[in-house]
């Protein structure tokens, strides 16, 4: 009783040691190309720290104007503006008649398919931007990781690519 | 009061970026008008001051004196909301834009009687700003009239900072701006939703699944440059375009990367609401769309939103695409314009002239490119709503994953070429580009060819229980 | 107030609108009557699924004002006035039907002048009606532009319209026999004309072909949309380009000739115009956009032949029918004149007509326009009834549109070109 495999004939007694083994040498492969990303990627990190003068100050500046210059309007149309109300005028628009039944009931799912697909599309596009940002520098320092960042680059679009095409084939994008 | 703007310079560029926006969105209603006159043989506004260029006051005047009303039905809250949300998210999206480069400025300070007076110095760097180099600091032995030496002696301290001519200078400028714009969503849908107006809901309701699914690409196109410069900084973008290929030919990324402004142009239609993407607020099929309920100023509100998103997604584009500030040839006659402080660096300019000229020539690319926005909208008809997401979907968006791709595997390549060790785009970079570009274009024909045939959307579905299906007289 | 569908008025929805599981994500959305693209008062009732349309129930009578009632108080000089308010973009046409009936039914043959004129007048009413459709078919799809490129030749027709009869838009032109008016100027007239037609018209419709015709997205949005069968265009009865676009060959200019279409019209033999009646196939709103736009270069063609040839001659037939006005010279000169001038225009005097009945259909820019009179012997017609071409096109709409998309809606409503006034009368 024998078992094939890459290592030829053996018999089935020594096959889980040698498995083991194989086990083994993945594990202490995978470890040692961990070390080697993580120690190339802090080395990166710590070349491409930026410069730290992003200030947020003026963004808080813009967001307290833009309150203010909303609010503004709405006080000084609310209080230059005249007021008539009626019970005919009160009512919601709907071509000038009774409007017939409510609007808030439950709609047709696709808007919401759109919504989910959307979701994501755009985690999944997240991870482009920290790539997009390091990737053509690390290209410039020649470093060691310029390739296999590619690599699963492309790996990832393709994985994207299948769950668009899944949701293509699924009929997600067609609308009727 | 001088000195606390001059340390704080982005307080005056953030009010009157803010003031001049919005005043522009005041004048790009009437240049919509009178763009619309002329694509029409119209005569177009013309009662209100010469030209009618005092329309678009009396425009304003007009929405502050209308009735601001509120259906009764609406939801009290939200309904006021909405519109506010939309131009707080617009303003604050304005924050980024790269108007005028870098400015180096030189002081030189009295530090007297300060304890230490480095840090005195440093202290009055601005907040935005980065010091270039130590202040240098000497001791003036100040003299009276008669020649007599005063104590004590006077220090000065003269200090050389840069700070950027824009509100905010951050480093995720473009995810910034991207971020914001896509909370105008919010607006559109709490708008659409407090109305409780069946129009205003299915147009809120197309709004969002037009902006969610446009936005893919956008970021996807944007994308595509950012992977050429490794920033995010739309100031660094615009920097790293100002040179030239061959002495010629400005080394913007229209050149590299057209097809990619092309889908940035079709996603900032979309996301600015705008005709042939106008669906949300089409007033041929729900009259006004989401802001049917609105008026006074609420829906002024609305209204500015959207042109000053305009202003600002056109920015964007001009940033990315077309140099920014950079004005093109000039800059051989008068080279200050393009930096001269630092070669490595064209964005620092030592004049505030300089820093407003370019602020010009970018707001003037900037109208060029809302003026494209007008021009398409009086020309063409608007889609329907299947084939607005179909555009997304099934062209846009694979399009654009494959010009990133193309983009990446340059970078690749040529990523080490030429002038690359200030990032820019080098010649062979930029053939290569542009092979990469047609390309893509290539391939997306061959491909559409094999592809199944799209649905015939327009055909009519079966509706069960309809009335027609026994009354037909012979099978169409 | 008009009747106001509710929702417990279920006689007029067979599904029960919010109630129950299948209803239950159903909207019924009110099209109408105050909506931007109803150009006028209809009002549709939508049962929609999402932006998918289920139901659609048409309501009309939102701007019925009694016309063919007036029309049994009026006489056959004074109900023209009425007419002319019924399809408004082309009031000239419910002149020429509404006089040629009352023509048969009195057994009267025009000058050839009259002829002409009222032939050319009849093909401007037509390029003014297909110009707004055309244009609006742009309009409603979002192209602004294509619609005011059409309106503005339309200013030009009506500057024509009023120098030939002194009115710019109700033009009240013709009398029964003739004209109210002959020409002020033939020279100038045939200038106009032919500046219109030579000139500014091809174009404006040249600048409408290449804004539209080719453009993907209008394209995408007409092609295959609100498709008419050639049977449901028969069943339905419909007419004008409706029916044309659809495959059915008729067109009453051919079919049953009048004026200056019909063979010998000038009583020396001379042939019936030259035209082509444009035919498509495939009925959806696009072949009905080309199927106009094609009308509009026969209407053309047509104008050309005969504005060259206008024949001399009185326009109106001799007064001794006592139908027509006597000439104003006569009036003033002769006392016959004066009293038979007198005996039209006072309102219990008038001509009588024979006892009988007649119908008269004419072929205005949507379609079959007819006018059924049914005389008793009086000075005003016994009863009065108008075969509208809108009212009848219009009832297929709901079929058209089912199962169709809420912005096919309005594709498809401006491509029938209803004219609400004309609708409900």
């Amino acid at each position: 009783m024998s078992v094939q495999n890459g290592f030829g004939v053996i018999s089935k007694k020594f096959a889980g040691e040698v498995f083991r083994a194989r086990e083994h040498r993945f594990l202490q492969f995978t470890s040692a190309l961990l070390e080697y990303t993580v120690m190339n990627a802090i080395s990166l990190l710590a070349q491409l720290a930026p410069a730290p003068r992003a200030s947020w100050a003026p963004v808080v500046l813009m967001i307290l104007i833009a309150i203010g210059f909303a609010a503004a309007n709405l006080v000084l149309s609310i209080i230059i503006g005249p007021r008539r109300d009626g019970p005919g005028k009160s009512q919601t628009y709907e071509s000038g008649m009774v409007p017939i039944g409510d609007t808030r009931k439950r709609f047709n799912v696709r808007f919401y398919i759109v919504a989910m697909i959307f979701l994501v599309f755009d985690v999944d596009i997240i991870f482009f931007y920290p790539f997009c940002t390091i990737f053509p520098q690390t290209v410039l320092k020649q470093h060691a990781l310029a390739g296999p960042m590619l690599v699963e680059m492309i790996l990832f679009v393709v994985l994207l690519l299948v769950a668009y095409f899944y949701a293509w084939g699924k009929g997600v994008f067609k609308w009727d | 009061m001088i000195e606390f703007f001059q340390e704080h310079p982005w307080i005056i560029i953030a009010l009157v970026a803010h003031g001049a926006v919005l005043g522009t969105v005041a004048y790009l209603i009437l240049l919509e008008r009178k763009t619309a006159s002329w694509v029409q043989d119209r005569i177009g506004p013309n009662r209100v001051g010469p030209w009618g260029l005092l329309q678009p006051i009396a425009d304003g005047l007009k929405f502050i004196l209308k009735e601001d009303y509120r259906p009764a039905s609406a939801d009290k809250v939200l309904f006021s909301l909405a519109p506010c949300l939309m131009i707080i998210v617009i303003i604050i999206s304005i924050a980024v834009l790269p108007w005028g480069g870098e400015h180096q400025v030189t002081r030189t300070i009295d530090v007297t009687g300060q304890t230490d007076a480095r840090l005195a110095a440093i202290s009055h760097v601005p907040s935005v700003g980065v010091m270039v180099g130590e202040p240098k600091i000497e001791q003036i032995a100040a003299t009276t009239d008669a020649g007599e030496v005063m104590a004590p002696a006077r220090t000065l301290a003269t200090v050389t900072y840069r700070y950027p001519f824009q509100i905010a200078k951050l480093n995720i400028g473009v995810l910034f701006i991207l971020g914001v714009l896509s909370l105008a969503i919010y607006g559109v849908v709490l708008g659409g939703w407090a109305s409780n107006n069946k129009f205003s809901f299915l147009g809120a309701l197309r709004a969002t699944a037009q902006m969610v699914s446009y936005e893919i690409p956008l970021g996807l196109s944007v994308l595509c440059i950012v992977i050429m410069f490794g920033t995010l900084d739309l100031g660094e973008i615009v920097e790293k375009q100002v040179s030239y290929w061959g002495h010629v030919i400005p080394a913007w990324n229209v050149f590299t990367q057209p097809i990619t402004f092309l889908m940035f142009l079709i996603c900032i239609h979309a996301e600015a609401n705008r005709a042939p993407f106008d669906l949300a607020e089409c007033e041929q099929e729900l009259v006004g769309g989401y802001h049917t309920e609105y008026s006074s100023m609420r829906f002024a509100l609305f209204f500015l939103a959207e042109y000053a998103g305009m202003i600002t997604t056109s920015a964007v584009c001009v940033a990315l695409f077309f140099g920014g500030w950079h004005i093109p040839w000039l800059d051989k006659i008068w080279p200050a314009l393009s930096g001269g402080v630092d070669p490595t660096n064209p964005s620092i300019t030592t004049s505030l002239t300089v820093c407003l000229i370019r602020t010009f020539a970018f707001f003037t690319k900037t109208v060029a490119i809302i003026f494209i926005f007008m021009w398409v909208r009086w020309s063409l008809p608007r889609f329907r709503f299947d084939q607005l997401m179909m555009l997304a979907w099934r062209a846009l968006i694979p399009m654009s994953l494959a010009m990133l791709m193309v983009t990446t595997l340059v970078v690749y390549y040529f990523g080490t070429e030429g002038n690359r060790a200030y990032m820019r785009v080098g010649g062979k970079m930029a053939v290569a580009l542009m092979i990469g570009n047609v390309a893509v274009l290539a391939g997306t024909m061959f491909i559409s060819k094999l592809l199944p045939a799209p649905p015939e959307t327009n055909r009519r579905v079966r509706v069960i229980g309809s009335r027609f299906n026994r009354t037909s007289v012979a099978a169409g | 107030m008009p009747y106001t569908l509710t929702e417990s008025s279920q006689d007029l929805m067979p599904f029960t609108s919010g109630n129950g599981p299948e209803g239950d994500n159903r909207w019924t959305l009110n099209f109408g009557p105050q909506h931007p693209a109803t150009h006028t008062t209809l009002r549709l009732v939508l049962e929609l699924d999402g932006e998918r349309i289920l139901r659609c129930t048409p309501h009309i009578g939102f701007l019925h004002s009694g016309f063919e009632k007036l029309g049994e108080h009026l006489n056959y000089n004074q109900y023209v006035t009425i007419v002319d308010r019924m399809d408004y973009s082309a009031p000239i046409y419910n002149e020429l039907a509404w006089h040629g009936a009352a023509e048969r039914l009195m057994g009267i043959e025009l000058t050839p002048r009259c002829k002409v004129l009222r032939t050319i007048a009849g093909e401007l009413g037509r390029l003014q009606s297909h110009l707004l459709c055309v244009g609006a078919a742009g309009l409603d799809l979002g192209a602004f532009t294509a619609f005011l490129y059409g309106f503005n030749e339309r200013e030009k027709i009506y500057d024509i319209v009023e120098f030939m009869t002194g009115q710019r838009f109700h033009t009240s032109w013709t009398r029964v026999g003739g004209l109210n008016m002959d020409l002020p100027d033939e020279a100038v007239f045939k200038r106009m004309v032919h500046k219109f037609i030579d000139d500014t018209l091809p174009r404006a419709m040249q600048d409408v072909e290449t804004l539209l015709n080719k453009n993907r997205i209008f394209v995408d949005r007409t092609k295959g949309v609100g498709t008419v069968s050639r049977e449901d265009a028969i069943a339905w009865g419909l007419s004008g380009p409706m029916a044309r676009s659809a495959g059915v060959a008729r067109d009453i200019r051919k079919d049953e000739p009048y004026l200056c279409f019909a063979d010998n019209w000038d009583g020396q033999g001379t042939k019936a115009v030259d035209f082509k009646v444009p035919i498509m196939t495939t009925g959806d709103v696009y072949a009905r956009y080309l199927v106009r736009l094609e009308e509009m270069k026969q209407s053309i063609h047509i104008i050309r032949q005969l504005i060259d040839n206008i024949p001399g001659g009185p326009v109106n037939v001799s007064p001794e029918g006592k139908e027509t006005l006597p000439p104003k010279d006569q009036v003033y000169s002769s006392i016959e004149g004066l009293i038979h001038h007198f005996e039209l225009i006072m309102t219990n005097r008038g001509f009588e007509a024979p006892k009988g009945e007649v119908y008269y259909p004419i072929e205005s820019a949507n379609g079959e326009l007819g006018y059924y009179v049914v005389s008793a012997g009086e000075n005003v017609p016994w009863r009065v009834r108008t075969r509208p071409p809108c009212y009848i096109n219009y009832s297929i709409f709901p079929k058209l549109i089912e199962g169709h998309m809420i912005s096919d809606v309005v594709a498809v409503l401006g491509s029938i070109n209803v004219i609400a006034a004309e609708l409900d009368r």
